[in-house]
């Protein structure tokens, strides 16, 4: 199926080879995390060195940093990762220790416009990242995987491209107030909120909206993350959301 | 079958043979995942607009709909 999409973050037009490109440099920093703590990535059998990594094509880059992540699966992951995820729920204890609930959010906002997917084709992506298949971990080099944490289905992914991944819940919530005004002929496919692997609040709600035009769709993606998150993610997530719902459009498509 | 009610959990629908018969027939594998564990608790009711993407939305329906009218 063809397909075409562009985004629009922050008044600047991104192209789907630009988030790629992200998408290359994260599935490398992935790999050579993979590699400094301590896991064997090989490529078709054949060890991969730190160095080897800096001379992988985009596409061999996304294919064993993929690979690798199926083969360990998430309970090893949690294992290897078990210092970065403790330090990077640390920072969101930090962050939400001093949540003012009348401080103004910090606004994470992505626009996506696609053409040649239909409502339809987009929702059997959806059911089939939602059910787990690897569309999941192949739509975003961060996705590490899916556990159950006190009993609530929780992501295993790092957020904004910043500190290192971490167990979130992602909690469906229809009834949640966003603080932006919705276009009226958009319609929300995803409302909620977050919580730490733990339960914590982590006072970031996220609505996803989606229309439909002519020849195609429209997305606006949105996060709105609580005062005291550092800039760098807030904007490095603007790239996640693109690259994870490109992912999802390249599902639908049947091209991932 | 009408054996449940808008007001039975989605728990109680996949504790029975038919009752998860009939989720999977709608709902394929993500009867078995994970992801399933935030709709348990939750009443057949509320999740009609839980994921409110109109083809998923039409997939839910159609699922309670079998479910409580038979």
């Amino acid at each position: 199926m063809n397909y075409e999409v562009s985004f629009e973050i922050d008044g600047n037009k991104y192209s789907q080879s630009m988030i790629e490109a992200f998408e290359f440099e994260r599935n490398k920093h992935v790999l050579h995390e993979m590699i400094h703590l301590g896991v064997d990535v090989l490529d078709d059998g054949q060890p991969v060195s730190y160095l080897d990594v800096d001379f992988m094509s985009k596409k061999d880059a996304a294919r064993v940093s993929l690979e690798t992540r199926m083969r360990l699966g998430t309970d090893k992951l949690l294992d290897l990762y078990q210092d970065e995820i403790a330090r990077t729920d640390r920072m969101w204890k930090d962050i939400v220790a001093n949540y003012d609930s009348n401080a103004p959010t910090m606004p994470c906002i992505t626009t996506m416009h696609v053409k040649g997917v239909t409502m339809d084709d987009l929702g059997e992506g959806l059911m089939a990242a939602m059910a787990g298949d690897s569309s999941s971990l192949a739509a975003n080099p961060e996705h590490y995987g899916h556990v159950m944490a006190n009993d609530v289905p929780t992501g295993f992914e790092g957020m904004g491209m910043f500190g290192g991944p971490n167990l979130m819940q992602i909690v469906f919530a229809p009834e949640t107030k966003l603080p932006i005004k919705i276009d009226a002929d958009y319609m929300p496919f995803t409302i909620g909120y977050s919580q730490l692997g733990d339960g914590t609040d982590m006072h970031t709600l996220a609505g996803h909206f989606i229309r439909e035009v002519d020849g195609g769709l429209d997305m606006l993606l949105t996060v709105f993350f609580p005062q005291g998150t550092p800039q760098e993610l807030v904007d490095g997530h603007k790239i996640h959301l693109a690259s994870e719902f490109l992912g999802l459009v390249k599902a639908a498509a049947g091209a991932l | 079958m009408a054996k449940f009610t808008e007001d039975s959990t989605f728990a109680e629908v996949l504790d029975t043979e038919e009752g998860r018969e009939i989720a999977r027939k709608h709902l394929g594998d993500l009867v078995d995942r994970p992801s399933v564990g935030m709709m348990k608790g939750k009443p057949l009711k509320e999740l009609r607009n839980m994921i409110p993407l109109p083809p998923i939305k039409k997939k839910f329906a159609a699922m309670i709909d079998e479910l409580t009218q038979g």
